[in-house]
């Protein structure tokens, strides 16, 4: 049996859709419960459809080149797998990489090794599956505990104030150092331009917005600079 | 609607959301190994499961301390809610975390907030819903010809730009919004990305994060307890 007709199989396609539908439908209720939660406490309709129309715009453009990713990977793991591992837990970068470890702890060369039998594609499937798991496997076990003691922190009274101060710094701290590879990575200027336009343009938007009070460019900001900061790359790597 | 109302229904919300995270995530676990035992079981593929460990044994010696660290990284800003959502979509840095930023940012909510964590929720379920059916779409019915764009040469820098461009429209105006506070972490992040150079960030970045956040938030806490003293 060829891994072609395993990997592009029926049952596969089964399966992968079945895991997908269930994470729509977990995405939908949580919606639902939030929703209710948030019109209960005060927040209006107005508000909560923003939020969601403010997401769904923002997800357009990077979720684009997650197809580029699922094509390239399902060459060598078919359409079915690879369409369920880019929408469940994946990222596109994880995705060829684990792919490959998997494939080399095997003995291959890599994903693209000829002798790539059934009996290895499934167990591949299985380290990728294993290898992915533990962000999910904490939340079962820590998040309700975590969020608990977080929650009890808060609520009492001496705490609120030391609690706001340590949630600020936490914040702060999460954006200086998730930005940090990219500003400071003088090896890739594009990184440095389109995080630089894209934060100049979201400032003057969210201060147009307030001086216009037009608020549909503060409700559109993020968007917008995103692909201000990606437009930039593309003139500066196309024309300069 | 009275504190005590308000109180009793939000510890009701929150064990709401804890009771669907964790079913949803130990469902979502099973069919996600249904799909190589099943495919095995249908075929009679011999499945060797001590190979399969010895297989998957790298991939979770990188995955398991890192997923760990930005769990409890990410949560401040996306909650359990969020949380769950995101563990189970990824994505998180890339998409999830900025969209829900800019929603609290919509909002005029606080991250931490039982409403930061509701926007926080929505954002990421929606977010999650929009890129699972661009993605099917794509896949199966646009690829031929979504594909010649997607890959033009034109195009491409754009696309791999996509991250600090994300990344620059949510935390520049935060950083800027509150410069000493954002003092303390920026050096440090800086100190630890060119001290130690791209490779050592590159596999170690998790831990840088969850580091400075540590640093920063003891750092804060002890400003706050000496603000505190001082005013009484």
């Amino acid at each position: 049996m060829s891994v072609e007709i395993v990997s592009e199989s029926r049952i596969l396609y089964i399966l992968s859709a079945i895991a997908v539908i269930i994470v729509a439908v977990q995405s939908i209720i949580f919606i639902a419960r939030a929703w209710k939660r948030g019109s209960e406490i005060g927040m209006s309709q107005d508000e909560l459809k923003k939020i969601a129309t403010n997401a769904a715009v923002t997800s357009i453009v990077p979720s684009l080149p997650v197809i580029i990713s699922v094509l390239t990977l399902a060459q060598f793991l078919g359409k079915p797998f690879a369409w369920f591992r880019e929408n469940v837990v994946g990222s596109a970068v994880y995705e060829v990489l684990a792919a490959n470890i998997a494939a080399q702890a095997q003995g291959l060369t890599g994903l693209e090794d000829p002798n790539i039998t059934v009996e290895v594609f499934v167990i591949i499937m299985f380290a990728m599956t294993i290898g992915i798991i533990w962000g999910i496997v904490f939340n079962i076990f820590i998040m309700p505990f975590m969020d608990r003691a977080a929650k009890r922190a808060k609520s009492s009274s001496k705490g609120n104030g030391a609690v706001s101060a340590i949630s600020g710094a936490l914040f702060l701290a999460m954006l200086a150092t998730l930005s940090v590879p990219h500003v400071a990575n003088f090896e890739r200027p594009s990184g440095i331009l389109a995080f630089v336009v894209a934060g100049a343009v979201a400032i003057l938007l969210n201060w147009l917005a307030k001086r216009t009070e037009w608020d549909v460019l503060g409700e559109f900001s993020l968007p917008v600079s995103m692909l201000s900061g990606m437009a930039a790359v593309v003139i500066y790597a196309n024309f300069f | 609607m009275s504190q005590n109302e308000t109180m009793t229904g939000s510890r009701k919300f929150s064990r709401d959301i804890n009771l669907l995270g964790v079913l949803s995530s130990i469902i979502i676990l099973i069919s996600m190994f249904a799909i190589p035992f099943g495919t095995a079981l249908y075929f009679g593929i011999d499945f060797n499961l001590t190979q399969a460990f010895a297989s998957a044994l790298p991939l979770i010696a990188i995955f398991l301390p890192t997923a760990v660290a930005e769990n409890i990284s990410f949560y401040p800003v996306l909650g359990a809610g969020g949380m769950y959502l995101g563990s189970i979509t990824g994505n998180v840095l890339n998409l999830k975390l900025p969209v829900a930023i800019a929603g609290q940012k919509i909002a005029g909510v606080e991250p931490g907030t039982e409403k930061g964590d509701i926007v926080a929720i929505i954002a990421v379920a929606v977010s999650a819903l929009v890129s699972n059916l661009i993605v099917t779409i794509g896949t199966f019915a646009a690829a031929a010809a979504l594909q010649p764009i997607l890959e033009h040469p034109a195009l491409q820098p754009g696309f791999a730009a996509l991250t600090p461009s994300i990344l620059g429209a949510v935390a520049v105006p935060e950083l800027i919004k509150s410069p000493k506070k954002a003092a303390l972490p920026v050096i440090i992040a800086l100190v630890l990305y060119l001290g130690f150079g791209q490779d050592w960030w590159s596999s170690n970045s998790s831990y840088a994060l969850l580091g400075n956040m540590l640093v920063s938030a003891l750092v804060a806490y002890f400003i706050f307890r000496r603000q505190d003293q001082e005013e009484s």
